[in-house]
């Protein structure tokens, strides 16, 4: 191998690491910073091996390779600020960017991290309430920091010098003011203990933390000293000063975190009216005083761990109290109803007495949350010019916040969260007051879309989209909400509520709906047994007849449709077409209504006047049975009984000339001592419509009474029978005709009538005459008033019918001339066909 | 010896010996206590100790911050109780 070729290998040998060493990974926002300044700070970290050493020319990197080069750079280019051995091997420093390239160029550099700058922002709890979010926020070109809001801190005292509470002391400084009541003889309120530097610092920490409101003032009230035990004298002097000096400092939060213990034991109370009257020395009254007069008091609910109850003066009932939550929300120490709000308090990062900063525990980490929350609320009403009460701060806290379940306490608290708390602030609240549900299908009118819009300052116009660019105002009434003025077609609606506040806060919600169509009735068509008609609102039908409507019925939705008839109100039928029969009750006028109704409940209706027509008519349903009368007696008779209406009509009754009929039914006459004979009576019912009638006989009888009058008829002429119109036939004529029970209808017609097969039995002299009364009443209760045998084709029984006859006959007289000595009766057969019958025989 | 002059020298000498090892509660002792209930915090605030309720001077209306100090009986990290009639801290680990 010759000269040459070993010093190829040997470049070769070193130019390999070399090129591995080349493999630097830096920070991109070094170059960045280096576009805009003349250096940047960074951490460099250097090979394992590598050491790094300064003098006052520069700054040399090496490592323990004897052969390898020495990294050298001038002190011009750059300036190491830090070295590290332990955790790391390298140092920081401000670099040029001629230093930086050398940097680059060592072998013995790993990596170049740009110098970060952290800020601790109570590393949880300020994320865990949304404070960072609003401190983004700007309202009228303002920080939302609680700039201009001063929070009094009744505690230890501050620790002013801090550089996060603004190292300094008065007024220019973040701690404003402040006294030492603890210890009068020393003025000063410097922070000897730590507690109340923490406090402040949650509060309103603005430096390497950052607190709730750190643009908020703050005021050292120091009350307690290093055994952090007081007393309320001194307690109610810091309250009292805070109170006097509200105007002057701006003070609009009270914050403290003490309570109230008895034998080293906390007071625990369950109710505020029980605290507001609690003997605590005045603390409990001089909070709620100070919360009555605009600033909100936020007070510490006690570490015991009492779940039914809180300590005082946080107990007060316008003092707003606060429990603690660790960063994952479960609660610690005191709660139970009356407890007011939730904050972090478990290890929270917070300045301290010296430049320095310790995790603390306790409701004292948590009450300074509320407090500072408190501030940046004030503010925002501040700048919208709104006034508002520490109530409406309270609970604007309360009500827009993280809602946390403690199963201890079986109770739901609210854990701030102060962007949601300051959104309600700073926007209108507009809010939908209806019954709908977003989405919902409705059949619009303006009472519908009602909101109310408020604000903690003033509203000044709400108006909505209905999806297209065109934006439409609302108007309002005396009940402050705002209504949508249109009534719009049926149709998919995406709507955008909008309502703004005097600095243009402008709130909007959406809402969605469909208009739906109301559904149409279109034609209809009845029809019943005998008529047909179509679109005819007025129906004609008897009762006991059917009725059947067919109506069309559309809706452009494709709703599903419900359908409702009602006669006289009364629901019919549920289906579209109607079928319906009126029974034999149903006569007179009937209003008839059809509604149909969508699913958004938009109903149509039509209705009828349906006039049912009485048709059953009355009917006898038997025959009445022929009566007697006697004369110059009253005769009634009741034909009720025969009479029947299957419609239970009313009925009316009429009878022929001579009788009267009442109104139920019974007939009535006094027939006259002439009046002897059978008459045929007509008896006619109606319902009024509908004619029904049908007779009967009557047979006067003569009586005694009238005999010895001398009674001039023709008495026991049996053949006047046939005496229409009812008035006696009184000619002696043998009408050899009698026509009984004939029935006689509109709708039905029964006659029985005989003629040439009646044989009548008749006495034929004056005497005789006489004597048929007698004989009547010598038959002894038979009561014939004549014998009229009607044997049609049936001859066969003449013969042993006119020998009983003729024993009745014999009997008669046997009986008569026992009570009658010498009379004679004479008896006339006739009948041609007995004549024959005789003959035959 | 009369045998009862020596029962008696022995049962003296038996009374003397075990008033000599029996040591009385010392009820004047600020920790003194018969239960729990008899003892309270030493400290209205921030406590450290125990003392027996009877030697506890006023401590009422006395108001305390409400962090939890350590090594204090703050939230719970200890409370008061009697053990052989005196007033300790029963600290929870």
């Amino acid at each position: 191998m010759n000269r040459i070729s070993i010093l190829i290998a040997l470049l070769l040998v070193f130019a390999i690491p070399l090129a591995v060493s080349n493999d630097l990974r830096i920070d991109g926002e070094v170059f960045d910073e280096l576009a805009q300044e003349d250096t940047v700070d960074v951490i460099v970290v250097l090979e394992d091996d590598a050491s790094v050493s300064v003098d006052d020319t520069a700054v040399e990197i090496r490592d323990s390779d004897w052969m390898s080069r020495d990294d050298r750079i001038s002190a011009e280019e750059i300036s190491i600020t830090e070295e590290y051995s332990a955790a790391l091997n390298g140092f920081a420093a401000e670099v040029t960017e001629a230093g930086l390239e050398l940097l680059e160029d060592s072998a013995n550099v790993d990596r170049i991290y740009y110098d970060q700058t952290y800020t601790l922002a109570l590393e949880n709890s300020v994320p865990q309430v949304n404070a960072d979010d609003v401190h983004g926020l700007q309202l009228n070109g303002v920080d939302l920091t609680g700039a201009g809001q001063t929070i009094c801190v009744i505690d230890t005292g501050i620790n002013y010098n801090h550089n996060s509470l603004g190292s300094g002391f008065g007024v220019g400084y973040k701690v404003i003011s402040g006294e030492n009541i603890y210890n009068s003889s020393v003025p000063d309120p410097l922070d000897d203990h730590g507690h109340g530097s923490h406090v402040a610092g949650i509060a309103a920490a603005s430096g390497d933390i950052t607190g709730i409101a750190p643009g908020a003032n703050l005021i050292a009230m120091k009350v307690f000293g290093a055994t952090r035990s007081t007393t309320a004298s001194k307690v109610l002097a810091g309250i009292d000063w805070c109170v006097n000096n509200a105007t002057e400092f701006n003070i609009s939060v009270i914050t403290m975190s003490l309570s109230l213990t008895s034998y080293g034991d906390e007071v625990i109370f369950t109710s505020s009216s029980t605290c507001d009257n609690y003997g605590d020395g005045g603390v409990v009254n001089a909070s709620n005083n100070a919360a009555s007069q605009g600033i909100l008091v936020s007070a510490a609910a006690g570490n015991d761990g009492n779940t039914t109850g809180i300590g005082s003066p946080a107990c007060g009932s316008n003092v707003t109290s606060v429990g603690a939550v660790n960063n994952a929300d479960t609660l610690s120490y005191n709660r139970g109803p009356i407890l007011d709000l939730l904050a972090p308090g478990v290890l929270v990062n917070s300045t301290y007495t010296s430049d320095d900063y310790v995790q603390m525990s306790g409701t004292s980490m948590a009450t300074p949350h509320v407090a500072g929350a408190a501030a940046i609320l004030w503010q925002i009403a501040d700048l919208e010019g709104a006034t508002v009460t520490a109530q409406q701060v309270e609970n604007a806290l309360k009500e827009n916040a993280e809602r946390v379940y403690d199963a201890s306490s079986n109770f739901t608290y609210s854990r701030i969260d102060l962007l949601s708390a300051a959104n309600f602030f700073i926007y209108p609240n507009l809010t939908y007051t209806g019954a709908l549900v977003d989405g919902a299908s409705v059949g619009l009118n303006t009472t519908i879309l009602s909101f109310s819009a408020t604000d903690i300052s003033e509203i000044d116009t709400v108006w909505y989209s209905n999806g297209t660019d065109d934006f439409f105002d609302m108007y309002t009434n005396t009940s402050g909400l705002y209504y949508v003025d249109a009534y719009w077609p049926a149709g998919e609606y995406n709507l955008t509520f909008y309502a703004n506040d005097s600095l243009n806060n402008v709130a909007n919600v959406t809402f969605n709906i469909v208009i739906s169509s109301a559904p149409v009735i279109g034609d209809w068509a009845w029809y019943n047994s005998t008529a047909t008609s179509v679109n005819a609102t007025t129906i004609l039908i008897d009762e006991n007849n059917s009725l059947s409507i067919l109506i069309n019925v559309t809706d452009s939705d494709s709703d599903t449709l419900t359908y409702n008839w009602t006669i006289d109100g009364v629901t019919v039928s549920t289906i579209q077409d109607l079928s319906y029969d009126f029974d034999v009750n149903s006569q007179g006028n009937r209003a008839l209504l059809f509604v149909v109704m969508d699913e958004v409940n938009q109903s149509v209706t039509q209705s009828w006047t349906v006039t049912v027509g009485d048709h059953v008519a009355p009917r006898w349903n038997a025959t009445i049975p022929d009566t007697d009368a006697d004369e110059e007696v009253a005769w009634e008779y009741n034909v009720s009984d025969y009479v029947s209406s299957l419609d239970n009509d009313t009925l009316i009754y009429s009878v022929s000339s001579g009788y009267s009929i009442s109104s139920s039914g019974t007939i009535s006459r006094t027939f006259d001592c002439d009046d002897d004979g059978e008459y045929t009576v007509t008896v006619t019912v109606s319902d009024g419509i509908n004619p029904a009638s049908t007779t009967f006989s009557v047979d006067v009888q003569d009586t005694e009474s009238c005999s010895s009058s001398g009674d001039d008829d023709e008495g026991g002429d049996f053949d006047d029978g046939q005496q229409s119109g009812g008035m006696g036939d009184t000619d002696d004529t043998d009408d050899n005709t009698t026509t009984t029970n004939t029935t006689t209808a509109s709708d039905t017609t029964t006659s029985n009538t005989s003629t040439e097969e009646t044989y009548t039995l008749t006495n034929d002299t004056a005497d005789e005459a006489e004597e048929g009364g007698v004989f009547s009443r010598g038959l002894s209760g038979a009561t014939f008033s004549g014998l009229n045998f009607d044997f049609g084709e049936n001859e066969q029984y003449v013969a042993p019918s006119v020998a009983m006859a003729i024993a009745f006959c014999l009997y008669g007289v046997y009986h008569r001339s026992n009570s009658r000595k010498g009379k004679k009766v004479k008896f006339e057969i006739s009948s041609a066909s007995f004549k024959r019958y005789w003959h035959r025989r | 010896m009369d045998r009862a002059v020596v029962i008696a020298v022995v049962a003296m000498m038996g009374l003397v010996f075990v008033m000599y090892v029996y040591e009385p509660a010392d009820i004047s002792d600020p920790l003194f206590c018969n239960s729990d209930s008899d003892c309270v915090p030493a400290q209205d605030c921030h406590p450290t100790s125990c003392i027996g309720l009877g030697s506890k001077t006023v401590s009422d209306g006395v108001f305390c911050t409400t962090e939890c100090a350590p090594d204090t009986m703050d939230c719970g990290q200890g409370s008061c109780a009697c053990v052989s009639n005196r007033c300790e801290v029963n600290w929870r680990e």
